[in-house]
């Protein structure tokens, strides 16, 4: 949801320069849109004018959006920049700015994947017996993916050579320049019950990195 | 400093004529204006009334668009009650 804190902090600006104020609402529209991108795969695919946001998520697989949402944004988009770039009245910018708090708010509260790192850093070897040593240049990162209605959907394994932590919320992207990506790969799966044990699993047979962002950095 | 001779540059009628059109145009622009200015600044009152036209269009369909952007979102997402809020 649109906290209250933002939308009063954007009406607080507002007072002060409409314009300004737009401006960093719209910023904050195409910051969720990024969000839904990143949760679909399509981020690296966005140039940043909002319009074209919703044509690729028209596109992508497991997201559903309210069909006037195109044609609701590219209306606004255009009030947008006529608000910014010409000498408007006051009423007119506020009542912009009301069509962009609300469009966030539904941007917003559109279900979307959700994808959580379990665990990091874990050592991966190219041996079935995970003999040491674990492969040096990648460490595995198990995510946990959580459907729109917020089910766990189960989680895998995936070779990645970024940093993370246990909890975070994460971008659904991959390192296609690395196409070479790495061959088959196990790892030790320690047991919930007695940590001393471990089973073996295999990690993936052949991957690309997953380069996926924490959500609040995108 | 070496004076040009037009007379030795200039031969022809049609080459005096290319010279007054290329010195003259910007006179003739300039009483055109001044001749003209009420009729230009009506065509750019004009010009700014479609802009506000545009403007006003693009509100009744904000104003109309919206409300119904609206409710398929509330729709989409009454269908999936336990969804995780956005970032999480």
């Amino acid at each position: 949801m649109v906290t209250a804190t933002f939308e009063q902090q954007i009406l607080e600006e507002a007072a002060a320069s409409p314009v300004v104020a737009i401006m960093r609402l719209t910023l904050e529209i195409d910051r969720e849109l990024r969000k839904l991108l990143a949760a679909t795969g399509n981020l690296s695919q966005y140039q940043g004018v909002l319009p074209e946001a919703i044509g690729l998520l028209e596109r992508a697989n497991g997201i559903e959006l309210p069909r006037e949402l195109k044609d609701t944004l590219t209306q606004f988009w255009s009030l947008r920049n006529h608000v910014v770039h010409s000498q408007v009245s006051e009423h007119l910018a506020l009542r912009a700015l009301d069509y962009g708090l609300r469009i966030l708010k539904m941007v917003k509260s559109i279900p979307r994947y959700s994808y959580v790192v379990v665990r990091a850093d874990v050592p991966v070897y190219a041996n079935s017996a995970c003999n040491p040593p674990a492969r040096e240049d990648v460490r595995g990162v198990i995510i946990e993916t959580f459907s729109p209605e917020g089910k766990p959907t189960g989680w895998h394994i995936f070779p990645s050579t970024k940093p993370y932590s246990p909890g975070e919320s994460v971008s659904w992207e991959w390192n296609r320049q690395n196409e070479k990506g790495w061959g088959p790969s196990w790892y030790q799966e320690p047991d919930p019950n007695d940590p001393s044990r471990r089973t073996i699993k295999s990690a993936w047979g052949e991957s690309l990195e997953f380069v996926g962002r924490n959500l609040e950095d995108i | 400093m070496r004076q040009l001779n037009l007379s030795s540059v200039l031969f022809s009628v049609k080459d005096w004529a290319d010279l007054l059109h290329a010195v003259a145009w910007p006179f003739v622009a300039l009483v055109a204006i001044f001749r003209f200015h009420s009729v230009i600044e009506s065509l750019l009152e004009r010009v700014v009334r479609v802009e506000g036209l545009g403007v006003k269009a693009t509100m009744a369909k904000l104003d109309k668009e919206i409300p119904k952007a609206e409710m398929e979102a509330k729709r989409l997402r009454a269908k999936q009650p336990d969804i995780p809020t956005a970032g999480n």
